[in-house]
Order: structure tokens, then C-alpha cells, then sequence
């Protein structure tokens, strides 16, 4: 019986053992089962050894279990410790617990973890999506700006290569002067008509100065006008005659400055010159023309003026005729009579004498005049005629007055062409309000010296719209009926007046009726007749 | 009319231009009329009113008083007022006759021979 104990034992551990590979130290459970069995064997030789007298087995099986314990023995002292040390169930279980709380949190944090990548790759997605449509969008917008580029750039060079062509075949003189640190001017560019002008090429222009380019006259010419231009920087207009080529050649110029935003200086100078000498020409003849329709205009103040000396003379010539039929004439009354006639003779002589200058045509140059002598010879002429009409023209003049440059006559005919306005404004007035019967024409002249002489001429007539007041000084332009007048006058007299180089304005009066303005620059008293004109904007 | 055919006539010329009525109270002065002048038709109505003029010869063209007007004031007045108009201009085109006597029209320059007869005829009245 205790063999079965003693062999059932050993099995039951390497059983064990067999069945649990996982225990520690299986070969000690293996040394044991080893053992064990071998005192098994060892108690059943004692028993047997009772019986049958095999002691040489027995102490062989004894010997046996002697080696097997003390080898047990032996390796167990050394296990001790260590077997000591292997943790018991309940501390792995402890340990497995803390792991899987560990685990559990570990797992959780993993999740959170996994959470927030898929949450980041949704927004990344989204990014994403935003970023390709922004970026279609970008996409889009540039190759509509370029296409847009890409229209204007073309249009730009079409109308480039138009402008391009229009300059270069322009009848004008169309240049570039570029105004250097130095002070020089310098060509920059000059189209075919300034070429042919000049009658140099088109290198020997470029890039030189105005001195080398041109000969000496010219060239001082343009030189002053390029400096008035630089100072004022203000487009500067003035007009050059050449009298010295095959034909009279009057170069109308208009130079302009180009400024430099950042310095403010003027850094280029472009002009623009016509030859107007063919325009002149036919302004001259218009002019001789609206003066002889100023005379027509003027015909019933002539007559006027005319009629009543002869009357007078007509008169006493009749009465001292029949005193010298009497029969002892009365020679002193005779001659008191001639002494009458002689004078209304005279006053009529200076009619005629002044019809004489308005019809003549200009042929003197341009002259230093004081302008008191035409204004006052037009108000004399009409005066008299104009107040039987009961209009009351009245004349102030100022004391000092300057010179100005031009003809006589012509200004004389200016202002007999606003006094003949005032007239018709006047009368036309009294058409439309049989009310307005006074009439006033007041003629001033007044001098700002060293700068201009202003004369007016100021009715109270029907006045001026705006609209009129804007087209007044266009040829043709007439407020009259067609019998009274062409309408040539006002735009000829402003012609007259910007030929001596000043302007014309028409002021609506406030209380009804217009004021005509012309404005002449004052002369110094020394100044030579230049045939240059100097005109300022 | 005056019955008296040797009293001096009374003649009121008017016409804004003095040389020419100079001259022609001159000319008429020296034929024996008594000659007033006017420079414009109100002031021969004042002259007028408070010594009436047997004919009154006047320019039609006058600043405030024309030619004209004073005819009418003054043959409202005296239809049968003897009036000369003296011109310079074109004859005017309407009947200035009116009512009254005719009204002759003088160009100017005016033909002094002519405006005497005229005026002896209307007056009755040759001369001293």
C-alpha cells in the first residue's frame, strides 16, 4: 500500500508537471517525483527483502535513492531563496489587477487618442476640401485677370500704335524736349513734321540741345518759352511768324510740362506747333470782311453824323444865297454863314476821314498805342446818334494808362461793334417791355499797370443767358434776326483781341442787361514791334 | 390862321441837334417869323403850352419825345395844329395826317426854299 502511495505521488507530479509546463523550477517537481519514487522502490525491496534476501538489490535501490535525495537535497538548498522569492497567487494577482487597470487605461487613452486622430483628419479633411476650392477660386480669378491683362495690354498697344501713327503723320510739329539736371533741354522725340520744319533729320535732333539743334534765333525763341513753361508749370501758348522762308510761316505753338510727382520738378516739355499762316491769312480777310459789315452796321450812325452838318450847311448856304440876291446884302451875316458852313464841313471831313481808317486795310505792322484814342473816336461816332434813340452812352477813362500793341482802327472797330450790341440788346429790351425805355451804354476803361487794360462796355439791355454767354464768340452766332446782322462781329472783335494778345469775356449784369470785357496786356512803353505775341493762358 | 397877315408867325422848331436848329432859326428869323426852339418834344410842348406856336416844325427822331408823339399830343390838343416833320431817315410809311391838316415831311438835308413857301402857305405869311 504505501508503494501504490509512494508511485501514485511521482505520477501525480509529472503529471502535473506535464500538465502545467508553465511552473517554475518543473525540474525540481521532476527530482522530486524521482526521489519519491525511489523510496517507493526502496520501501517495497524492505518489504520484499522481508520475504526474499535480495539485500544486493536492495542496497543497490537504497544507494540509488541515497544519490537521488542528496542530489535533490543538494539542488533544493540553492532553490530555497529563489522558490521563497516567486510571487505568491494572490500578489500576481494583485499585480494583474494593477495591469489591467493599467490596460484599461492604457485602452482608454489609446481611444481618446484614436478619437481626436480621427477628429484631426476630419478637419485636415475638411482643410483640405477648403483649401482646393479657395484655391480654384484663385485659380479662376487669375485667368480672368489675365485674360483681362491680356485685353488691355493689346488695346493699349493698338491704340499706342494709332496714337503712334497719328503723330508721325500729323501736318503739325509735334516734339519732345526732355529737361535735364544740367538745364539743357534736349530732344527726346520729334515727329516728321518737326523734322521737315526744322529741315534737319531726325539724329540730328535727338538727343541734342535746343542750341544744337537749331539755328541761333530759334533757338533763343524756344528757349524763353521753354523757361516760362518750366517756372509757371503751366502749359505756355505763343506764336512764332517766320517771314524768312519761301513762304510767311506762323508756327502757333502749345507747350505743356510734364511733371515728376516725386521731385515735383518738370521733367519733360511736350509741344505741339501749327502753322496757322494759311488761317491767318483768312482770318485777315474775314476781318476786312466783318469790317465792312461794321460799316454796314454802322451805316445809320454815318448817316446820322453826316446828315446833320450838311443839314446845317444845306440850310445856311440856301439863306446866304438869297441875302446875296438882295439888293444890299448883308455881308457881315453872309460871311457869318460861310464860317458856319466851313465848319460842319469840317466836322463832316472827320466822318469821312474815320470811315477812311475803318474801311483801309491793314498793312503797318503792329504798333504801341494808347488805347483812350479808338474808344473815344467809336463813342463819339455813335454817341450822338445813339442818344436821339434816347440811349445815353457815357465814357470813363483812367488817367494813367500804359501802352498796348496792335492797330488802332481794329480796336476802334471792336469797340463800335459792342457799342452797336449794347444798342440792339437795348432795343430789343424795349420790344419785349415797352416799360424799358431808358437805356444806358457805359464804356470804362481802366488800367492795372504792368499788367492789363480793361475796357467794358456795359448795357442794360436784354442780357445774356449762360448758355449764350458760352457761344457768344463763335462765328456765326447771333441772338439777332437775320436782317440785323451775320453774327460775324463778336468773334471777329474776339480774333482782333487775342491777335494783340488779350481776351474777351461777356458778364451777365446782375440787374438785367450784359457786360463786355476786353483785356489787353499792358506794354512796357519800350517794347519794339516784335511780330511775336506772347499769350498767356 | 391869323386875319392879321402882317404880324410876325410864331414857329417852334424842335430837333435835338442844335447846329441844325441854329441854322434854321437863322434862316427864318432873317424871313421875319418868330422862332422858339426845343431839344426834345416835352420841352416844346412846355414852350408851347404857354406860347403857341402857329406851325411847329419838328425832327421825327428825338430821345423821350419823338417826332411823332408830339404830333399827337399836340393835335389832341388842336386838330387842325399846323405841323411840318422834318427827317432824316426814310419816310415813314403810315398816315400822319390823321383828322387834321396834312402833314408834309421834309427830308434832310432839308431845302430851306422849300420849308419857307411851305410855311408862308400855311401861314398867310410873307415876310416883313
Amino acid at each position: 500500500m504505501i508503494a501504490l502511495a509512494y508511485f501514485s505521488i511521482p505520477i501525480a507530479l509529472v503529471t502535473f508537471v506535464q500538465r502545467r509546463r508553465d511552473v517554475a523550477f518543473s525540474w525540481m517537481f521532476v527530482a522530486f517525483s524521482i526521489f519519491i519514487l525511489l523510496c517507493g522502490t526502496t520501501h517495497v525491496f524492505s518489504a520484499w527483502t522481508l520475504w526474499n534476501a535480495s539485500y544486493g538489490v536492495e542496497g543497490l535501490v537504497k544507494a540509488a535513492t541515497a544519490v537521488a535525495s542528496v542530489a535533490t537535497a543538494g539542488l533544493l538548498r540553492p532553490l530555497l531563496p529563489r522558490a521563497i522569492a516567486l510571487p505568491s497567487p494572490a500578489q500576481l494577482r494583485a499585480t494583474n489587477a494593477r495591469l489591467e487597470i493599467e490596460i484599461a487605461e492604457r485602452t482608454r487613452v489609446e481611444h481618446e487618442v484614436r478619437e481626436m486622430n480621427a477628429r484631426l483628419e476630419q478637419r485636415v479633411a475638411e482643410r483640405t476640401a477648403e483649401l482646393e476650392s479657395v484655391n480654384t477660386r484663385l485659380e479662376q480669378r487669375v485667368r480672368e485677370r489675365t485674360a483681362a491683362l491680356e485685353t488691355a495690354n493689346r488695346a493699349l498697344a493698338a491704340s499706342e500704335a494709332r496714337h503712334a501713327g497719328i503723330v508721325s503723320h500729323s501736318a503739325d510739329a509735334i516734339f519732345q524736349l526732355a529737361v535735364g539736371i544740367d538745364g539743357k533741354w534736349r530732344f527726346e522725340a520729334a515727329n516728321a513734321a518737326t523734322c521737315k520744319d526744322v529741315g534737319r533729320p531726325l539724329d540730328a535732333l535727338l538727343g541734342h540741345t535746343l542750341r544744337e539743334a537749331l539755328d541761333e534765333d530759334r533757338a533763343a525763341l524756344l528757349e524763353s518759352q521753354c523757361r516760362d513753361c518750366i517756372e509757371t508749370q503751366a502749359p505756355v501758348r505763343f506764336e512764332v511768324t517766320l517771314a524768312d522762308q519761301p513762304s510767311t510761316v506762323v508756327w502757333q505753338t502749345v507747350m505743356a510740362p510734364v511733371v515728376d510727382p516725386a521731385s515735383g520738378r518738370v521733367v519733360q516739355l511736350i509741344a505741339n506747333a501749327r502753322n496757322v499762316a494759311e488761317t491767318r491769312a483768312l482770318q485777315e480777310e474775314l476781318a476786312q470782311a466783318a469790317k465792312l459789315a461794321t460799316l454796314g452796321s454802322m451805316a445809320a450812325g454815318i448817316a446820322h453824323e453826316m446828315s446833320q452838318p450838311l443839314n446845317a450847311i444845306r440850310i445856311t448856304a440856301t439863306d446866304c444865297a438869297l441875302v446875296l440876291d438882295e439888293a444890299e446884302p448883308d455881308l457881315p451875316y453872309v460871311r457869318q454863314g460861310m464860317a458856319m458852313i466851313r465848319d460842319q464841313s469840317a466836322r463832316m471831313g472827320g466822318v469821312v476821314d474815320q470811315m477812311r481808317q475803318l474801311g483801309r486795310r491793314d498793312t503797318a505792322d503792329a504798333g504801341l498805342f494808347d488805347v483812350a484814342g479808338p474808344v473815344r473816336r467809336a463813342v463819339e461816332l455813335l454817341q450822338r446818334h445813339f442818344a436821339s434813340a434816347d440811349i445815353a452812352v457815357t465814357l470813363a477813362i483812367d488817367e494813367a494808362r500804359p501802352p498796348v500793341l496792335g492797330h488802332p482802327a481794329r480796336l476802334e472797330q471792336v469797340i463800335i461793334n459792342l457799342l452797336a450790341n449794347g444798342r440792339d440788346a437795348i432795343e430789343a429790351a424795349r420790344l419785349a417791355n415797352a416799360d424799358h425805355t431808358v437805356g444806358h451804354i457805359q464804356v470804362e476803361v481802366t488800367a492795372e499797370p504792368g499788367r492789363q487794360i480793361r475796357i467794358a462796355v456795359e448795357d442794360d439791355g436784354v442780357g445774356l443767358s449762360p448758355q449764350v454767354a458760352n457761344r457768344l464768340f463763335d462765328p456765326f452766332f447771333t441772338t439777332k434776326q437775320a436782317s440785323n446782322g451775320m453774327g460775324l462781329g463778336l468773334s471777329i472783335s474776339a480774333g482782333i483781341v487775342q491777335a494783340m494778345g488779350g481776351r474777351m469775356e461777356a458778364i451777365p449784369r446782375p440787374g438785367g442787361g450784359a457786360r463786355l470785357v476786353v483785356l489787353l496786356p499792358a506794354r512796357p512803353a519800350c517794347e519794339a514791334t516784335r511780330q511775336e505775341t506772347n499769350v498767356g493762358e | 390862321m391869323s386875319a392879321n397877315s402882317g404880324q410876325p408867325r410864331h414857329v417852334l422848331i424842335v430837333d435835338d441837334e442844335a447846329i441844325s436848329l441854329l441854322a434854321l432859326q437863322r434862316f427864318l428869323e432873317r424871313r421875319g417869323f418868330r422862332v422858339s426852339t426845343a431839344g426834345d418834344g416835352y420841352q416844346a410842348l412846355r414852350i408851347h403850352a404857354g406860347d403857341p406856336a402857329d406851325v411847329v416844325v419838328s425832327d421825327i427822331r428825338m430821345p423821350q419825345l419823338g417826332g411823332r408823339e408830339l404830333l399827337a399830343h399836340l393835335r389832341r390838343e388842336k386838330p387842325d395844329q399846323q405841323v411840318i416833320i422834318m427827317t432824316g431817315h426814310n419816310l415813314p410809311g403810315e398816315d400822319l395826317d390823321g383828322d387834321g391838316p396834312p402833314v408834309p415831311v421834309l427830308l434832310k438835308p432839308i431845302d430851306a426854299e422849300e420849308l419857307l413857301r411851305r410855311l408862308r402857305e400855311m401861314t398867310g405869311y410873307s415876310g416883313p
